[in-house]
């Protein structure tokens, strides 16, 4: 895999909309409405929402590639959602520091109901995690439980930076 | 509902408070997961871990029918008993001194097992402070559960990596068995998923024999299930990982001799934490039953099945509880040829223990019944029997306490 490629891809699936700069990193809470208001809110060009908890070690390794994906002005087409709780947002903030993800949208459950949480999310996920959800540019959202692969990861981003050239 | 159901949990938290458990300040031996924070940071965390109040406690009951609770609060197991089926518990017992991160999150949560000669077994997992990491402590009262031992680490591995998700049992001749998922073989290098380790005690809980391996490459996160077979040996069953990752189910009879057996062929590949673990049960005919979560794509569920011959034959799978409510965390329990199942779901505003039964060995099976609901956050619900009757037992955040007749509701 030529990765200097699949970089530059991300970078410009990143710089479809240029927006103002992100925040300083804050660990926004997470409830039933959050996932509507992200949708809403990144809807305009391609987007990931990724789960994922400080207790799963393929987690970690999620992190890593998204950190390493998820540079520069893509970063701004992240979202990171701990299924932790919000007492562990210095810990948040510190794993998400080590993978190069300290300024990417960062969410964290703020419901102990995560049942309630998860059928707001989508009925069909169990909770296993990672759980990533790679929501196209046309609408459409792909489910992935466990860890993303390097290559499913750069296919979407092939595909999104395909499409947007069309249009 | 009886209103005294619902304080219980308020009574045992109050109990942790006013023992008024010392915290040991900026002790970065419990600091948690925060490779890498501040002590400042470390030391807020660790104080938030220790307030919480955790849902996941055990329950058992002993050979006199009394009804025994192992909860964590304030960095301590705190153990009662109850001899009206939950109606009214004894003052909780402080089970170790010094305070400790206990692990308590669904998958982990104390375990406790009261022998017929009345011995009170207590076994959990402290978290350290690496990422995933945790020792399997133990520690055993001699006078009606009013005092326990000091607790011992049974993992004679004390790197500071996974010794966890233990299971804990006691075999024919009275000894003691815990067995736990474990990373030391991974020694940095590659290493799929845990490795399954047992420790013996054969002084009734003085001291635990050299730790032995008895599988490689089970799953990482998910909870143990053991029972004991109609001689008294302990049988587990676990998420294994077979080949590169499929992580499908195991059994083993922990007879020394006994080969890993495949039960699921549901292929589920995934490199996830499912967080789900299964359940074990063996009847009086020595029939084995089993209950699992997959979330193999196209047959994502609760499945049962049964073995009569030790895992020479199975049944097939049956399907169960309803996958778009979220069914989950199932638990299954035979008396005999009767063979309870209930697990949990979700029907939009409330969280559902469901449970159906089997009196026929687990050939066929009742229509589901809901046993209770909880509208807020919930354990794992829990199936228990006194001997007689099987019982649901089960904390929920709003509801407190309740132990729930699954006998009555479903004769």
């Amino acid at each position: 895999m030529n990765v200097r490629v699949w970089l530059r891809l991300a970078t410009i699936l990143g710089s479809f909309v240029l927006t103002a700069p992100l925040a300083a990193q804050d660990i926004r809470p997470f409830d039933a409405g959050s996932l509507e208001k992200i949708v809403a809110a990144h809807k305009s060009r391609p987007f990931v929402v990724a789960f994922w908890s400080l207790t799963c070690p393929p987690c970690r390794e999620e992190l890593a590639l998204l950190g390493d994906v998820f540079q520069g002005e893509s970063a701004r087409d992240l979202v990171l959602v701990s299924v932790d709780a919000p007492e562990e947002s210095a810990a948040i903030a510190t794993v998400l520091a080590q993978h190069r993800l300290a300024g990417v949208e960062a969410w964290v459950f703020a419901d102990a109901f995560t049942e309630r949480l998860r059928y707001a999310i989508d009925r069909q996920w169990q909770g296993e995690l990672p759980r990533t959800y790679l929501h196209g540019a046309d609408g459409t959202v792909q489910a992935v439980s466990g860890r993303l692969s390097p290559q499913k990861l750069r296919q979407w981003i092939e595909r999104q930076t395909t499409s947007a050239k069309r249009s | 509902m009886n209103k005294y159901r619902t304080l219980i949990l308020p009574v045992l938290l109050a109990a942790g408070l006013s023992a008024g458990a010392p915290v040991p300040a900026a002790d970065s031996a419990h600091a948690g997961h925060g490779g890498g924070a501040s002590a400042a940071e470390r030391e807020k965390m660790w104080r938030a871990m220790l307030a919480k109040a955790p849902l996941s406690a055990g329950a058992a009951f002993d050979a006199r029918g009394r009804l025994w609770l192992a909860a964590v609060k304030d960095g301590a197991v705190w153990v009662s008993h109850s001899e009206d089926r939950g109606e009214s518990f004894s003052a909780p017992a402080r089970v170790n001194a010094g305070a400790e991160r206990i692990a308590a999150d669904g998958e982990n949560r104390p375990k406790i097992l009261v022998t017929a000669d009345g011995r009170v077994y207590v076994s959990w997992v402290q978290s350290l402070e690496q990422p995933f990491s945790g020792n399997v402590r133990f520690a055993v009262s001699r006078d009606d559960g009013r005092s326990f031992s000091a607790p011992l680490t049974v993992n004679d591995n004390r790197d500071v990596i996974s010794h966890r998700f233990e299971a804990l049992g006691v075999d024919g001749r009275g000894r003691i068995h815990l067995v736990w998922l474990d990373k030391r073989d991974q020694r940095g290098g590659k290493y799929t998923g845990a490795a399954i380790y047992r420790a013996v005690s054969s002084d009734k809980g003085a001291s635990f024999a050299a730790n032995e391996k008895i599988a490689d490459h089970s799953c990482e996160c998910c909870r143990l299930a053991l029972a004991p077979d109609t001689d008294g040996t302990p049988v587990i069953f676990w998420r294994h990982v077979f080949g590169d990752n499929i992580r499908d189910h195991a059994l083993a009879r922990l007879d020394g001799k006994s080969p890993l057996i495949r039960v699921s062929r549901d292929d589920w590949a995934v490199d996830a934490c499912p967080h789900h673990g299964p359940a074990l049960s063996i009847g009086s005919d020595g029939v084995y039953h089993l209950a699992w979560f997959t979330g193999a794509p196209g047959r994502a569920g609760l499945y049962y099945s049964s073995t009569a011959d030790r895992g020479g034959h199975f049944s097939a799978p049956m399907k169960f509880g309803d996958s778009e409510a979220q069914a989950a965390h199932p638990q299954v329990l035979a008396l005999g040829r009767r063979v309870w199942l209930a697990w949990k779901e979700f029907d939009g505003r409330d969280a559902v223990v469901r449970g159906m039964r089997s009196a026929d060995g687990g050939r066929s099976w009742s229509a589901p019944v809901t046993l209770a609901t909880a509208s807020g956050a919930s354990d794992h619900p829990l199936l228990i029997a006194d001997g007689a009757r099987v019982y649901v037992s089960w904390f929920a955040a709003q509801e407190g306490y309740r132990l729930i007749d699954a006998t009555g509701a479903m004769p």
